[in-house]
């Protein structure tokens, strides 16, 4: 079997102005994707899940469900992770300030890490960052729209090298790092292994930079699907089976 | 005797949101201005390339490269968001290293896209 290709960030229309679903499948499907993480989900539409599964499904696609937090300090945070840890599958932090930063690397409900690309104040993916984000399994992410949409070649050079340095990073740190399209709008969607060939502009071998886009993202959704099934108890405790009134052991 | 550089043929599908035909000289100056962009003028001169086969009504084709450089090719296809004020998404369907290959696949995915299967 072939590598199993995700791109985990793509926004629809379910709360924004992008792509509608339909072709956001068509898209997916003719670039060769098998997952697609679905962005946008908020308290108002977050029962539109299952039915946009079913939908995915049809096409051999697996969605995954994804909310990406925005928040302004520690308390907002704590409140909407309080609220979406159980409903979703994935869900990723924007980190606009150095407080919001350290407490979504350090918590372990999140499992995303978004930085700002655009100048080195706003970009808080450090040492201290990274060893935290390593210790709570938390990923980082890198968007490729982020490069598509820099409108000059000092705004490109300048996010390519935060971007690198951050990969640089995330990699002698030991945090998994994966690559998404981050795409508002369909065209802004590249193929995997298209994805894969730009984070090698960072340095990163071939093999790593395939591994961004397919087995980081993969351990993740594993991760987390386990977890919401209830079958992760703790953090290195699994549930194989529960031993009933009869002391037979019922295997799950 | 062992070549250094091998040639790779990249068979090339142009993605278009209007569906507007793109001409060969606008596909050609769009991956030179990515090269530019992306590696500079002396960083592009190393590379070898050419644009081999185009058919602007499928929006398909094949340009040739050495196997060295397949990587920054691909990435600087990738990079490419607009040809002659359309929307485009460039995505490599096939590698291969012979042009006969290259082509047998072309055909394949030009019956593809003509009859829709």
């Amino acid at each position: 079997m072939g590598k199993l290709f995700v791109d985990l960030h793509v926004l629809s229309d379910i709360s924004t102005e992008s792509s509608s679903i339909p072709e956001i499948i068509n898209m997916a499907s003719m670039l060769g994707f098998n997952y697609i993480g679905l962005s946008g989900f908020n308290r108002h539409n977050i029962d539109m899940i299952g039915d946009l599964k079913k939908m995915f499904n049809e096409y051999g696609i697996d969605m995954v469900s994804r909310v990406d937090l925005y928040p302004q300090s520690v308390d907002d945070l704590k409140k909407d992770l309080r609220f979406y840890r159980g409903k979703v599958e994935v869900i990723s932090v924007f980190c606009n300030n150095i407080h919001v930063a350290r407490f979504a690397a350090r918590d372990s409900r999140v499992d995303i890490l978004n930085f700002s690309f655009l100048s080195w104040k706003s970009n808080f993916f450090d040492v201290s960052e990274a060893k935290l984000a390593a210790k709570s399994n938390s990923v980082l992410e890198i968007n490729i729209v982020d490069i598509l949409k820099c409108s000059n070649a000092g705004e490109r050079i300048k996010t390519l090298r935060i971007m690198s340095e951050n990969v640089r990073l995330a990699l002698k740190y030991g945090v998994p790092v994966i690559v998404s399209s981050g795409a508002r709008n369909v065209f802004e969607m590249r193929d995997p292994r298209a994805m894969a060939s730009i984070v090698t502009l960072f340095g990163v071998s071939e093999f790593d930079a395939l591994q961004f886009v397919s087995s980081n993202p993969l351990n993740l959704i594993e991760r987390n699907r386990k977890k919401l099934s209830g079958e992760m108890v703790c953090k290195g405790v699994r549930l194989l089976g529960r031993v009933d009134k009869d002391g037979k052991i019922e295997e799950k | 005797m062992v070549k250094l550089k091998k040639n790779r043929y990249m068979v090339f599908r142009v993605i278009r949101k209007s569906g507007r035909l793109i001409s060969f000289s606008d596909v050609l100056n769009a991956i030179f201005s990515s090269f530019i962009s992306l590696f500079g003028e002396v960083g592009s001169s190393k590379i070898s390339f050419s644009l081999m086969k185009y058919c602007p009504e499928l929006g398909i084709g094949i340009l040739r490269c050495d196997h060295l450089s397949v990587i920054k090719v691909r990435a600087a296809l990738a990079l490419i968001r607009r040809i002659a004020g359309d929307d485009v998404i460039f995505s490599v369907v096939k590698i291969s290293g012979t042009f006969k290959k290259a082509e047998k696949i072309l055909n394949n995915l030009s019956k593809q896209l003509i009859t829709g299967v």
